[in-house]
């Protein structure tokens, strides 16, 4: 424990994985002080970065424990904190793992095709929709497509439905498939429809903040969607888009630079 | 419908053994209790519940295309 390290990074997390690669041992081979948790700041002011100072455990273990705890008699507030790391722990290591698997695009066999194929018209077929799918791949990007009756359900309001039945899809997928997979399910002409439906709109919107100044919003769109708002509007230079909010449906912001919103 | 929820779950799960699903009828509404291995419990929620809003949602269409309303129920 003599040996404590400080590292610093833009948040606990950063700095953690920082100290790790820059020691080469895992997360749980360190004991890890935070000094100071860091913040974000609000629209980067008052940006503070993360401190953290390590000591690799292992046979000093039983002298980095008591140290830890007179260096943590802080007040609460610093007890508080301290569960950070902890809290990350999972996550980190976790992200690692991952990126060290999924980074690798996946290879794709017709039997994966199939195997996924079956389980899509199985859930579709309990759900009550006898449907005609068909699937393709290219690389590590999976398309499948819903033909039949009753499309509009198949949707639902706002794409719900396929929505859902693409992220489960994918939950299902990643299990049997090791690597990066994309997956995207279509049904009827659905995507188009709403690509084109989107690209209208932000046209729409795009002509009106141009013309009266002022910032106008689509609420509400998921990240694929938002990305094609983006896309369409990146090229004009009169205007620009952002997404704001938090979650999974942030809604965007069409505005003319230099100005604040609203 | 509970054959759905269960097949949904099943291969969400690692231990497919411990899956069930009970079905509770509570007047007009027919309840499925799913249950999991603990260790699989957040996988059938996923973050933020978003795993169970996915399955709650084509249980609710099932619902619909079967003329009754059913809610999903994950016990612990």
């Amino acid at each position: 424990m003599s040996e404590k390290i400080k590292y610093s990074g833009k948040d606990v997390t950063e700095a953690i994985s920082m100290a790790c690669s820059a020691l080469n041992v895992s997360q749980d081979q360190l004991a890890i002080d935070v000094l100071s948790p860091g913040s974000a700041g609000l629209f980067g002011l008052g940006r503070k970065k993360a401190m953290i100072a390590v000591s690799i455990k292992g046979s000093a273990r039983t002298a980095t424990e008591p140290a830890e705890t007179t260096e943590h008699k802080r007040p609460r507030k610093e007890g508080g904190r301290r569960r950070q790391p902890s809290q990350s722990s999972p996550r980190a290591p976790r992200r690692a793992a991952s990126s060290e698997s999924s980074h690798e695009p996946a290879t794709i066999t017709n039997v994966d095709l199939d195997w996924i194929k079956n389980h899509l018209v199985k859930i579709l077929a309990m759900v009550g929709f006898p449907v005609e799918v068909t699937i393709t791949s290219n690389d590590n990007k999976i398309k499948a497509h819903i033909t039949g009756a009753a499309m509009e359900e198949v949707v639902g309001s706002e794409g719900q439905t396929l929505d859902s039945l693409q992220y489960l899809m994918r939950k299902i997928i990643s299990r049997r498939i090791q690597g990066r997979v994309m997956f995207s399910l279509d049904a009827g002409d659905y995507r188009d429809r709403r690509r084109q439906d989107l690209e209208e709109q932000a046209d729409t919107l795009a002509a009106e903040v141009r013309e009266s100044g002022r910032t106008k919003s689509i609420p509400a769109l998921n990240p694929a969607e938002r990305r094609i708002v983006h896309m369409r509007l990146q090229d004009d230079t009169s205007i620009r888009s952002r997404s704001v909010g938090e979650g999974h449906f942030k809604k965007i912001l069409i505005y003319v630079p230099g100005r604040k919103k609203r | 419908m509970k054959e759905l929820v269960s097949y949904i779950a099943a291969s969400l799960v690692d231990d497919q053994d411990a899956v069930q699903v009970n079905e509770v009828d509570q007047g007009d509404v027919r309840v499925f209790e799913l249950r999991v291995a603990k260790d699989d419990l957040g996988k059938v929620i996923g973050k933020q519940g978003r795993t169970a809003r996915a399955i709650r949602t084509l249980l609710a269409i099932s619902a619909t295309r079967n003329g009754c309303k059913a809610r999903l129920e994950i016990m612990e």
